[in-house]
């Protein structure tokens, strides 16, 4: 029983990360890199974080809740759009989809 | 004794600082305002970030320790907020392998680990061929992201509510946007196959579930892009 002793639950709910990572350790230590379950589960891993990143765009917590969705989906848009047509430069498409994000926030159109 | 390679640690730190690691700071500078208001102390936050170094994990423990939510439900929920990490570290430590076998490094570079610096190792893997200065590159950039988000943590619990809210947007917007792009770097289609698809699925089973949401809509995403493109790469 572990109560509800601050330092307790502290260093149990560390541990329980730190077990699903070694876990991770542990599989990825029998598995080939040119292998079809690691193709596979580098797909999950891939859907996983761009769809976390589509998931903070689309239904964002905290402030950026707070920015209307045209701005927030209008500045994806462009920083995509520019990334693509100039030869997938990730500094260009940054700084014309943050500036476009900054630009629509200002609108008077929501 | 094998020498550590320096340059590549720097250069992967000074990679991360350049641009995702102050989305990686306005991120936790959330997460500092959000223990500060739930009681947490500082040093338990810095505590909480480093030892957890996921957000919905960091979050789901100040806020359920906060309710009085209690040991094991609390254990367990923030474990399963974290269970991404697992897939995540599944395909990123076979890319990182500069030695046969497990070794104690790879568990620290697998708690160092987090969704920005999977996303930049698919790309940097393409680019360092050498296997043993990308596991330190590799190093170098998760540091980075350690190190400004302590230093976020820092600032967000010491100055909650006094940082300009339009900068916090802007840096949060940052990452996202960021992410996304160097994902539209990889040149192979599975991937990219993934990673549209997760933009569609992820969001959609997310409103399903908050709790396994990402796991469920990663898991169709993914697996989707795999038959797609595995049946391809047959024919």
């Amino acid at each position: 029983m572990i109560g509800n002793d601050p330092l307790f639950l502290l260093i149990f709910g560390l541990m329980g990360t730190f077990l699903l990572r070694a876990v991770g350790v542990i599989g990825a230590g029998h598995m080939e890199q040119d292998s079809p379950l690691f193709r596979w589960i580098g797909c999950v891993a891939f859907a996983i974080a761009a769809g976390i990143m589509a998931k903070i765009l689309l239904v964002p917590s905290g402030v950026l809740a707070e920015a209307p969705i045209i701005s927030r989906l209008g500045g994806a848009a462009v920083g995509l759009l520019i990334f693509f047509a100039i030869g997938r430069r990730i500094h260009w498409g940054l700084g014309g989809g943050l500036l476009a994000f900054l630009l629509i926030g200002q609108l008077p159109i929501h | 004794m094998e020498k550590p390679d320096t340059s590549a640690v720097l250069m992967g730190f000074r990679d991360c600082v350049i641009a995702p690691g102050w989305g990686v700071f306005a991120a936790m500078a959330g997460f500092g305002a959000i223990a500060g208001e739930a009681g947490e102390t500082l040093w338990r936050s810095l505590v909480i970030m480093a030892g957890l170094w996921s957000m919905p994990g960091q979050v789901a423990f100040v806020e359920l320790s906060a309710e009085g939510v209690l040991g094991w439900t609390l254990i367990i929920a923030v474990t399963v907020a974290n269970m991404r990490m697992l897939p995540l570290t599944l395909a990123s430590i076979p890319l990182l392998r500069d030695k046969p076998g497990i070794t104690i490094r790879q568990f620290w570079l697998a708690q160092i680990n987090s969704v920005t610096s999977f996303v930049l190792l698919t790309d940097a893997a393409g680019r360092i061929s050498d296997r043993r200065r990308l596991n330190r590159y590799f190093e170098g950039f998760c540091l980075g992201t350690l190190v400004l988000g302590a230093a976020g943590t820092i600032i967000g619990h010491t100055l909650a509510g006094q940082l300009p809210v339009q900068g916090v947007r802007a840096l949060i917007f940052v990452t996202p946007l960021y992410l996304l792009l160097l994902t539209g770097r990889t040149r192979d289609s599975m991937m990219l196959g993934a990673a549209v698809f997760g933009c569609i699925f992820v969001p959609i089973a997310h409103r399903w579930s908050a709790d396994w949401g990402v796991i469920l809509g990663g898991f169709i995403a993914g697996t989707l892009a795999f038959v797609v493109f595995e049946s391809r790469r047959k024919q």
